[in-house]
This record gives C-alpha cells, sequence and structure tokens, in this order.
C-alpha cells in the first residue's frame, strides 16, 4: 500500500510538473515569442518535455481509476513481486539503451546540420546519463 | 532448474493463486516457477520450503546444474 500510495504521489508530481513546463512553454512562445530574443527552441523543448511529463503521468493515473481498484492491486503486486522486479529492471536497461541511442541519433542529426544549440543538448544529456550510471553502479555497489 | 512445485501444489489441493497470495507473490511468478523458467531468490526458496514444510533440496533439483 505504501509503495502504491508512492506511485501515486509520484504520478501526480509528475503531472503537475509537466503542466507548469508545458504552460511555461506556450507561455514564452505565444506570449513573448522571439521578438524579445528568447530562444523558440527552448520554448519548443519546454513544451515537448512538459507534455511528455503530462502524458506519462495523467495517463497512468488515467489508466489506474479505468483499471479499477482489484486491478491496480494486482498491477501493483507485479511490480512488488521479485520476478515482476527483474522483469522491470530488464525492460528499464533496456529502455535506458534506446534512450542513449535516441540521444547518439539527435547528435549525429545535429552534427550533420550544423546546429550548435542541439550539439550541446545531446552532449549535455549524454554526460547526464552517463553521471547517472556511475551514480548506480556505485550505490548498487554499496547496496548489493 | 527442475522443481517439484506443481506436483507438490496439487497434493495439497491448493491453486496457483492461493499459493501466490501466501507467499507474497503473482500468480504469474508461481506459474514460471512450476514451468521452471525462473529460478527463485534465496528468500522465496526458504519461503516455498516453509510453505511446504520440505528442504529445499526436496522441492528444487539442481542435477542438470551441477552436471
Amino acid at each position: 500500500m505504501k509503495c502504491k500510495a508512492m506511485q501515486k504521489a509520484w504520478l501526480r508530481g509528475m503531472l503537475a510538473v509537466g503542466v507548469v513546463l508545458l504552460l511555461a512553454g506556450l507561455i514564452w512562445a505565444f506570449g513573448f515569442g522571439a521578438a524579445d530574443g528568447l530562444p523558440m527552441r527552448l520554448a519548443g523543448f519546454l513544451s515537448g518535455l512538459g507534455g511528455a511529463f503530462t502524458a506519462i503521468g495523467g495517463g497512468c493515473l488515467l489508466l489506474n481509476w479505468l483499471r479499477g481498484e482489484r486491478r491496480t492491486k494486482e498491477s501493483a503486486l507485479h511490480m512488488e513481486d521479485e520476478r515482476g522486479l527483474m522483469v522491470a529492471y530488464k525492460a528499464q536497461s533496456v529502455a535506458a539503451i534506446a534512450a542513449v541511442l535516441a540521444i547518439v541519433a539527435m547528435l549525429i542529426a545535429a552534427l550533420v546540420r550544423g546546429d550548435s544549440f542541439y550539439m550541446a543538448l545531446g552532449s549535455a544529456a549524454c554526460i547526464l546519463v552517463a553521471l547517472v550510471k556511475i551514480i548506480a553502479w556505485y550505490a548498487y555497489d554499496k547496496m548489493m | 532448474m527442475k522443481n517439484r512445485l506443481e506436483a507438490l501444489r496439487k497434493e495439497k489441493g491448493i491453486r496457483q493463486e492461493d499459493l501466490a497470495q501466501a507467499l507474497d507473490v503473482s500468480r504469474q511468478t508461481i506459474i514460471s516457477l512450476e514451468k521452471g523458467k525462473y529460478n527463485p531468490s534465496l528468500a522465496l526458496a526458504f519461503k516455498l520450503a516453509r510453505y511446504f514444510a520440505l528442504p529445499i533440496e526436496e522441492i528444487f533439483d539442481d542435477s542438470d546444474e551441477r552436471a
């Protein structure tokens, strides 16, 4: 139950952050625009990120609500038991590989187009992924 | 790893759902264990041994792994 409550809190948090980012991006794009010298790409990045967070948070909350209490409990149990966790970890590692590939693809596209903004963004994302991996390795090494 | 889980469960006359509930795992885990697709953690193996009141060696057969 504690885990389920935490999951709900995370989803609500994600939804809230998503809505704020989406609104900030939209206000930036339509309220100020390029007239004030604000880069429109950043507005697009904010609204895109916000939209993704809103879709994930809102979608999962809606799915839980539609599934009903019993099926949500079953799903939560499936995510808590050891086999479910192992499957989730494996899926996460595959998702992480996919994320790295997506960043690499973005960097290649930026290199070809000579877009310095996306090159910098891609490089920052690569560094972030590497940092998270190093921290995860360190933390798991201490824990297990 | 082979195991006698299905036979032991049927001997006891319990359903997969009931065993899953007693062990705090999903029914899918019990199905995978019975099919030998998934090897349980040490903690789950001990839980199973306690549940059936048998030593772990009488539930799981690791002769394949030793060969």
